[in-house]
């Protein structure tokens, strides 16, 4: 049979696509490399995938169309891209925002909104549909459900428990109303009249120290503002061990250190909902992405069995929860999606992290390190994916260190020796104030190339410090802490790759996530000792990307099925376990590319 | 002194502060070889050797793997000074007995290991009962051995509540006079140290050392 031609317009683009007599034309758009949001997976129902018609002569429109012309008017020349199938040549354009957007090779965004993932298919985790229902739907909860299901085309629906509690909300007297569904599965609510354009999803980093999130429009996947606040836990206890310590000294502890991350969750919600000029209300779907400890704490699960050996986390996957049973002021039917645990102390964070950078379906031998506190690692091999936390403490947040300080305006980012002294750019250009992680990893790597520092650590010469700016200085104390840190990842690392019979220079690429200054320089990543010396191509910096990985969960099926594997895919390793890891931490201690180098794990 | 022996000590010395592990046990055997006698080459070239070390790690000169290495080259020599020791009759006198180990629910025991080594190579008997180690298990052990001193290590701030609970436990048993406890670990502190009614604490494995032998000194002459 002979070939279509299509002429296919998209922004400033023109590509020539054949397609098979009968094809739909968003079929031909994916295999073009042209993927568009199908908002209801192509099932002719949200009238969402509207392109525009230039010229070609065209069947007469699809059933579903012309029910949705009734409903709504769409404008003449517009069809529906997911079910008009091609007979005759034509030339369409696609309106920009119905295009997915391509592959984001380089996710070196340091700062937040930037790092924005890419998408592999549309298929928010929450989708409004408006309807016509009969006084005979309406009549019975039973009957409604199910003249929806049928109506949408859904394999299943069935109620959600938290529109259970109050089931006068399904009941809306108009002849239209809005269905509003969660994961094609979950009828939340049936709102009166029509709002289907009013929906809002919130990305969660419940992180230890730092509350981030993105609120985001799930009709259009767009993102509209990002923020963070401190998580006010910090009260209870500076880090995830002492909240435990907390929670279990009496009861009603639990209590407050979930009331605390409530709180913090409210004012961030409050204030990106001020600034995108929206109402919580809005807000029917959060992705959380948080540590095992925060997710536990946040679902008022206890957390004492994460305190002590084996560190075991009370659930791995976690049901969707109504945040109204959480404690979440959104909207009163709005659910919470967890991203799953893989291990005590490799928690949400990670899976969405995974996730984010696609890593868990790609071919190839990667690894994945989270500079954060725990500093957990992922290697990938195969189709299995090890998992490890180490005890790299807080010293790359510039905690504990005497001139240390989190990545904000003033903090050291970027150091570099040249001509006799350091050379220093700060964040926002401001009068230094302390180094951050990148800065403090700049220093080492620069000492050790401008001899200041011997591979040991030890500050050479007789000297006691590492003077960087004026008024700040690194003590020999301060190098043995980031000695200690670099070793618990470095070790990490090794064991992993030794434990997969894999050498670093098989790695395809290795991903380093994390909240650093902006400036963070691979090459000084390897001369420091930090990361192997692999090619810089290889290494690629994902920034937050748990909070990133929380904005696909909440935007793409596919994550979402990714994210739902990964604990089958997993195998958590006990690092400290491990027979070798007294001497590949002692050796780990050293700086410099001389750890990497020595092939006998 | 002939030059020669004493050459041989200088060497042996300076192998243990380098941490020199192979080295350490060979020059032994030469020093011994060379005429002199296992308590001269402990008191003149090994415990001066193992002291040069802890000041190294006092100074920031030294870190874990220089010092865990002087540990290890000390061990390496004292295995052959020992074994020549007892072919003779003698016996070295202890230092004192120490049972340690990592409390349970933790598994964390490089710390653990740092400082068993640091007290063998200064002259203590240890017996490691290594990690994750019940409450009951250190005071059994404690009693059974004969131990002077209950060392405990603890990683975590939710595991070093079992430290207290050790010490609960000599109390309860009417035991807490017979052995001396002493803590340590990252989040320890002195202070910690003493409200849960522990005798000794300790910052680093050197400090450890100064630790155990003062918790001694008190004590007079040390049984077997």
């Amino acid at each position: 049979m002979s070939k279509i031609r299509v002429k296919l317009l998209a922004g400033d683009k023109v590509i020539m696509a054949e397609a098979r007599p009968g094809q739909t034309l968003s079929r031909v758009l994916f295999r073009a490399g042209l993927p568009i949001k199908l908002y209801c997976q192509g099932r002719g129902i949200c009238g969402r995938c509207l392109v525009e018609i230039k010229s070609g002569r065209l069947l007469e429109e699809t059933e579903a169309e012309r029910k949705l012309r009734l409903g709504r008017r769409f404008p003449p020349g517009f069809r529906l891209a997911c079910q008009l199938r091609l007979h005759q040549s034509l030339t369409v354009r696609i309106p920009d925002d119905l295009l997915l957007q391509p592959e984001i090779k380089n996710l070196a965004g340091m700062f937040p909104g930037s790092d924005r993932p890419a998408l592999r298919d549309f298929n928010p985790l929450v989708k409004k549909y408006v309807l016509r229902l009969s006084r005979e739907d309406l009549s019975a909860e039973e009957r409604l459900v199910s003249a929806i299901k049928s109506g949408l085309g859904l394999k299943q629906l069935v109620l959600s428990p938290a529109a259970e509690q109050k089931p006068k909300n399904v009941g809306a007297s108009r002849r239209q109303s809005t269905a509003v569904i969660y994961d094609d599965r979950l009828l939340l609510d049936l709102e009166a009249g029509r709002s289907d354009d009013r929906i809002l999803g919130l990305a969660l980093d419940l992180g230890t120290t730092t509350v981030s999130a993105r609120l985001l429009d799930l009709v259009k996947g767009k993102t509209l503002t990002s923020a963070s606040v401190a998580n006010l836990q910090a009260a209870f206890g500076a880090d995830l061990i002492s909240r435990i310590a907390f929670s279990v000294e009496k009861p009603g502890n639990l209590k407050k250190l979930q009331q605390a991350a409530l709180k913090s969750i409210a004012q961030l919600t409050a204030s990106l909902a001020r600034e995108a000029g929206v109402k919580p209300k809005w807000i029917y779907a959060v992705c959380l992405a948080g540590n095992a400890v925060m997710n536990h704490i946040l679902l008022n699960q206890p957390v004492d069995s994460l305190g002590r050996a084996p560190f075991r986390p009370a659930f791995l996957c976690h049901d969707p929860v109504p945040a109204s049973e959480v404690g979440l002021k959104l909207n009163p039917q709005a659910m919470v999606f967890i991203s799953p645990n893989l291990g005590g102390f490799v928690g949400g964070d990670i899976s969405a992290g995974l996730v984010y950078t696609g890593l868990p379906d790609k071919p190839g031998n990667y690894l994945y390190v989270d500079l954060g506190t725990n500093g957990e690692i992922a290697l990938k091999k195969g189709k299995k994916i090890l998992v490890a936390s180490t005890a790299a403490g807080p010293a790359f947040e510039g905690s504990g260190i005497s001139c240390g300080q989190p990545a904000l305006p003033g903090a050291i980012e970027y150091v570099k020796w040249s001509g006799g002294s350091f050379e220093y750019r700060t964040i926002g250009r401001k009068k230094p104030t302390g180094l951050c992680g990148s800065g403090l990893l700049g220093v080492l790597a620069e000492s050790l190339r401008a001899g200041w520092l011997l591979p040991s650590g030890r500050i050479t010469a007789g000297r006691s410090e590492v003077p960087v700016a004026p008024g700040l200085a690194l003590s020999q104390i301060d190098i043995r802490k980031l000695q200690l840190a670099l070793a618990a990842l470095k070790s990490g690392m090794r064991l992993l790759l030794g434990t997969a019979g894999l050498d670093w220079t098989e790695l395809d690429g290795l991903y380093l996530a994390g909240v650093f200054g902006s400036s963070i320089d691979p090459g000084q990543c390897i001369a420091a000792g930090l990361l192997p010396p692999l090619p810089r191509r290889k290494i690629i910096f994902a920034g937050n990307a748990s909070l990133a990985g929380a904005e696909l969960l909440l935007l793409s099926g596919q994550a979402r099925k990714s994210a739902a594997r990964l604990p089958l895919k997993v195998q958590h390793i006990s690092l400290a376990g491990q027979e070798n890891f007294q001497g590949e931490f002692l050796k780990a201690l050293s700086l410099g590319r001389r750890y990497w180098r020595a092939n006998d794990v | 002194m002939k030059p020669e022996p004493n050459s041989h000590l200088q060497a042996l010395s300076q192998a243990i502060v380098q941490g020199l592990v192979d080295e350490a046990g060979p020059l032994a055997e030469k020093a011994l070889d060379a005429g002199l006698k296992p308590l001269q080459v402990i008191e003149q070239a090994c415990v001066p050797a193992i002291e040069e070390v802890g000041r190294l790690w006092e100074a920031g000169d030294y870190f874990l793997p220089e010092l865990i290495a002087g540990a290890e080259a000390m061990k390496a020599a004292m295995t052959v000074l020992q074994e020549a020791l007892k072919s003779s009759g003698q016996s070295l006198k202890s230092a004192g007995r120490v049972v340690i180990g990592t409390v349970e629910g933790d598994i964390h025991d490089i710390g653990k290991n740092m400082v068993a080594s640091m007290l063998r190579a200064s002259g203590f008997e240890v017996i490691d009962l290594g990690a994750d180690v019940k409450v009951e298990r250190f005071v059994e052990t404690a009693e059974r051995e004969k131990a002077d001193i209950i060392a405990l290590s603890a990683l975590l701030t939710t595991t070093m509540l079992n430290q207290k609970r050790v010490v609960e436990l000599l109390v309860s048993r009417g035991l807490k006079d017979r052995f001396k406890v002493m803590v340590g670990g990252a989040p320890v502190t002195e202070k910690f140290a003493r409200e849960i009614g522990a005798d000794g604490y300790g910052e680093s494995a050197v400090q450890a050392v100064s630790v155990a032998r003062n918790l001694l000194s008190g004590r007079g002459g040390k049984h077997d």
